[in-house]
């Protein structure tokens, strides 16, 4: 025991100083490392003007507890700091929080020019609900984000229904990951294009590195051929609501 | 007076290889935790019924990120100083790479989701 220690301590090969040097730098080289991989840093992003035009609402559906948690906690502080209001529903079960949403929902519309509506949910027909809106009361929807698989289908609905613009994803999708690049862009300002466009081509980057960790069972094209979204409606739909 | 002051320095001498080696283990079995910590918050806070009120759903989520990422940046930077300071190249770079970076490593994630949960990056 007495050998080996000795001679542990006998081959230490750095000066005191520079490994604490060394042990000081590693975690923000970790650091930068995760956060080059994961996406750009918005440090001290500006809130886009308008804000007190702004609302949303989020419905999450009903899924594992760590997803509700995830969305939740992803999603709160954006609708917080760039919107003037917002509300956020978690379902228990399909039909969970319908009336409170469509309440919320027309609360909404009456008090704010621009309203948009993020559907974390997979399939759905949330549309459906707000259908039961009366046309009047729907004028003010802006943009639409539906999370949910092949509901791409739905943006003509939706742009009947009076919303301006129309975001989904024409198959079995990856949707959580475009999500969590495409909010970070389009509250930041972003046109709903441009955001789009930009968290598709991360998305794919997203897959492709995440194919052979799969071992095959990923299919980086084509799982993207699935998830990229499309946008119906008005272009360019921005943020701030210029260029409407 | 003198004996203890004999008997301290051998004491130490024990020990000290010890615990440089067992800091970067120390550091890579923390990574278990925060898993458990925010699985059981998640549970917590959308179990039938509520375990854990909404007003402290969010406070709670953010200390967990930030205590996960601050002790895995603390014990992966001690064990890294600890064996590059008192062991040998190959057993220092050894264990770093396999213990203290994935440490590093799951700091920085929690600290990058830190960051993004409070909308700051």
């Amino acid at each position: 025991m007495r050998t080996f220690e000795r001679m542990d301590l006998a081959g230490s090969f750095m000066k005191a100083r520079n490994a604490a040097i060394l042990a000081i730098l590693l975690p923000g080289l970790a650091y930068a490392l995760v956060a080059t991989a994961s996406d750009r840093l918005f440090w001290g992003a500006a809130i886009p003007p308008g804000r007190a035009l702004r609302a949303a609402l989020v419905l999450r559906d009903d899924v594992t507890p760590f997803q509700k948690w995830g969305s939740r906690q992803f999603t709160q502080p954006y609708l917080d700091r760039y919107y003037d209001a917002a509300w956020y529903f978690t379902q228990s079960d399909r039909a969970d929080h319908k009336q409170e949403f469509l309440s919320s929902l027309r609360n909404a519309l009456e008090r704010y020019p621009q309203v948009d509506l993020i559907l974390l949910a997979h399939t759905n027909r949330f549309v459906e609900w707000v259908a039961e809106l009366p046309p009047q009361a729907r004028g003010q929807l802006r943009l639409i984000y539906n999370t949910g698989c092949r509901d791409l289908r739905q943006g003509p609905i939706w742009l009947d229904l009076g919303a301006k613009g129309y975001i989904g994803h024409p198959g079995l999708s990856t949707s959580p990951v475009f999500y969590f690049y495409f909010l970070r862009r389009w509250t930041r300002g972003a046109t709903a294009e441009s955001a789009m466009e930009e968290s598709n081509a991360r998305m794919r980057t997203v897959l492709r590195r995440l194919e052979p960790l799969t071992l095959g069972l990923l299919d980086a094209e084509r799982a993207h051929r699935e998830s990229e979204a499309y946008c119906y409606g008005e272009k360019p739909l921005r943020f701030t609501g210029n260029g409407i | 007076m003198a004996k203890s002051r004999c008997a301290s320095p051998g004491t130490a001498f024990r020990s000290a290889p010890r615990r440089h080696l067992a800091i970067p283990g120390i550091a890579l079995l923390f990574q278990l935790l925060p898993p458990v910590l925010i699985g059981a918050v998640a549970r917590a806070a959308y179990s039938e019924p509520r375990l854990l009120p909404e007003a402290w759903e969010r406070p709670v989520s953010l200390l967990v990120l930030g205590f996960s990422a601050g002790v895995s940046f603390l014990l992966g930077s001690l064990g890294a100083y600890g064996l590059l300071t008192r062991s040998r190249p190959a057993v220092a770079w050894g264990l770093i790479a396999t213990c203290c970076l994935p440490a590093l490593l799951g700091g920085a994630v929690y600290l990058q989701g830190l960051l993004v949960f409070l909308a700051w990056v």
